[in-house]
């Protein structure tokens, strides 16, 4: 049984196990593929106006499906790692020990934003960015320099005590924990302000690139599964059907054949969290 | 009119970074010149949306223009799409996205709004810091 843990929990040799595994699905090119189905995601909900992946309520059930996805990959390496949470609203420092050269590495260079330390570091060899909307061949971050802090405690309890999924128009802006999680429903908060706190590639369309970004959307998996507990009696996911440009909870999510937010909202047969 | 330096016109030619003499310098004043006829770029025009712009930002010449409502557009009437608005960085295409009320993002800067494209060009200057936007569309 595949179980997610609190990053910060990892010992010494489970973080080289999963930073390991990670390595090895880019080595033999599958974590590419990946960073491209992201791009492509975000590419196509620009420009078609039918939001699937980002920006509307199939935001959480379709992140789910693509962390599940990807865990398998690094399973098939390393049938003792999982995918870990981080959670930002308590490791909230540069100084935190996810940011050290043992795990992820660090915050950029000045001079371009380069991470010049840690696995992931273009300079040791194992790193380069492949699949991307911009020249840079380097992993780049620029940590609590956008926006100086990450979203509080209190900013997650509050969208956790939202009792509704989502609401019309299912848009940004609109009411409900789907919403003000994901950090639409304000300016730089939440889901989003993680993102740009990193800065660098996680602000991209191309933010898989960082291998952050992961342990990230781990824990806004985590903060849904939360929710749901929360909440028995509240509609797990909404719309329910007959929405126009909007995926309903019986609709197929592209880019795969037979996902939907129904086949989504039960996570325990993919993996617990600790 | 001051164009892209010919460093830059050559990066932007053959695909590498080419930040001029202002990368890695974040200071924002007094590095904005106005390289052409602006008009209404902050603020939107009569029919609420967002003018043209033309200016170099950071040593980058950024360019922006309300493209025609053309049939290729999807026919369901959202704004949320790119369809509507061209933003070049030292001529390359940056894809920009408008989010209903919530404003403007770019595939540069996508989790953050932006009130208009030239604050979302603006800010992928910052970001990039030197290199270029690579355009990306699968459905074009």
């Amino acid at each position: 049984m595949t179980v997610r843990k609190n990053q910060a929990s990892l010992t010494a040799p489970e973080k080289k196990a999963f930073v390991d595994a990670v390595l090895e699905v880019k080595r033999i090119g599958v974590y590419d593929e990946f960073v491209l189905a992201h791009r492509t995601r975000f590419s196509i909900d620009m420009n078609t106006g039918v939001y699937v992946g980002h920006f509307g309520p199939s935001f959480l059930p379709w992140h789910r499906k693509f962390l599940i996805d990807f865990e398998n990959e690094l399973r098939k390496i390393d049938p003792s790692v999982s995918i870990p949470y981080w959670d930002w609203t308590a490791d909230n420092t540069v100084g935190s020990s996810l940011w050290a050269p043992d795990f992820l590495g660090g915050t950029g260079r000045p001079l371009d934003d380069q991470v010049m330390d840690g696995p992931f570091a273009h300079s040791g060899g194992k790193w380069t960015i492949n699949v991307s909307v911009d020249s840079r061949a380097f992993l780049a971050r620029n940590l609590a320099y956008r926006v100086p802090t990450l979203p509080p405690r209190s900013d997650v309890d509050a969208a956790l005590a939202m009792p509704t999924y989502d609401s019309p128009p299912f848009r940004d802006g609109s009411a409900g924990f789907r919403s003000a999680l994901e950090g639409s429903a304000g300016y730089m908060s939440m889901h989003n302000r993680v993102h740009t706190w990193v800065w660098g590639h996680m602000e991209t369309s191309v933010s898989p690139n960082d291998p952050v970004f992961w342990l990230h959307h781990a824990f806004v998996d985590k903060l849904w599964a939360d929710w749901h507990a929360l909440h028995p009696t509240s509609a797990e996911y909404l719309p329910a059907g007959g929405t126009a440009d909007v995926i309903d909870l019986n609709d197929t999510m592209p880019p795969w054949p037979n996902t939907t937010p129904q086949s989504m909202l039960d996570h325990t047969p993919f993996y617990t969290y600790a | 009119m001051p164009g892209p330096t010919r460093r830059q016109a050559l990066g932007a030619a053959i695909g590498v970074a080419a930040g001029g003499a202002l990368v890695g310098v974040t200071s924002a004043s007094a590095d904005t010149v106005p390289a052409g006829t602006r008009s209404g770029a902050g603020t939107a025009g009569r029919t609420g949306e967002p003018g043209s712009f033309d200016e170099v930002f950071k040593g980058r010449r950024i360019r922006g223009t309300p493209a025609e409502a053309h049939a290729s557009a999807h026919a369901h009437g959202h704004a949320g799409h790119g369809a509507g608005y061209r933003v070049l960085i030292d001529g390359r295409e940056l894809p920009v996205m408008r989010h209903g009320k919530s404003g403007w993002s770019s595939t540069i800067n996508h989790y953050e709004r932006f009130a208009t494209p030239l604050e979302a060009a603006r800010t992928a200057v910052i970001s990039l810091k030197g290199a270029v936007v690579v355009p990306f569309d699968p459905t074009a």
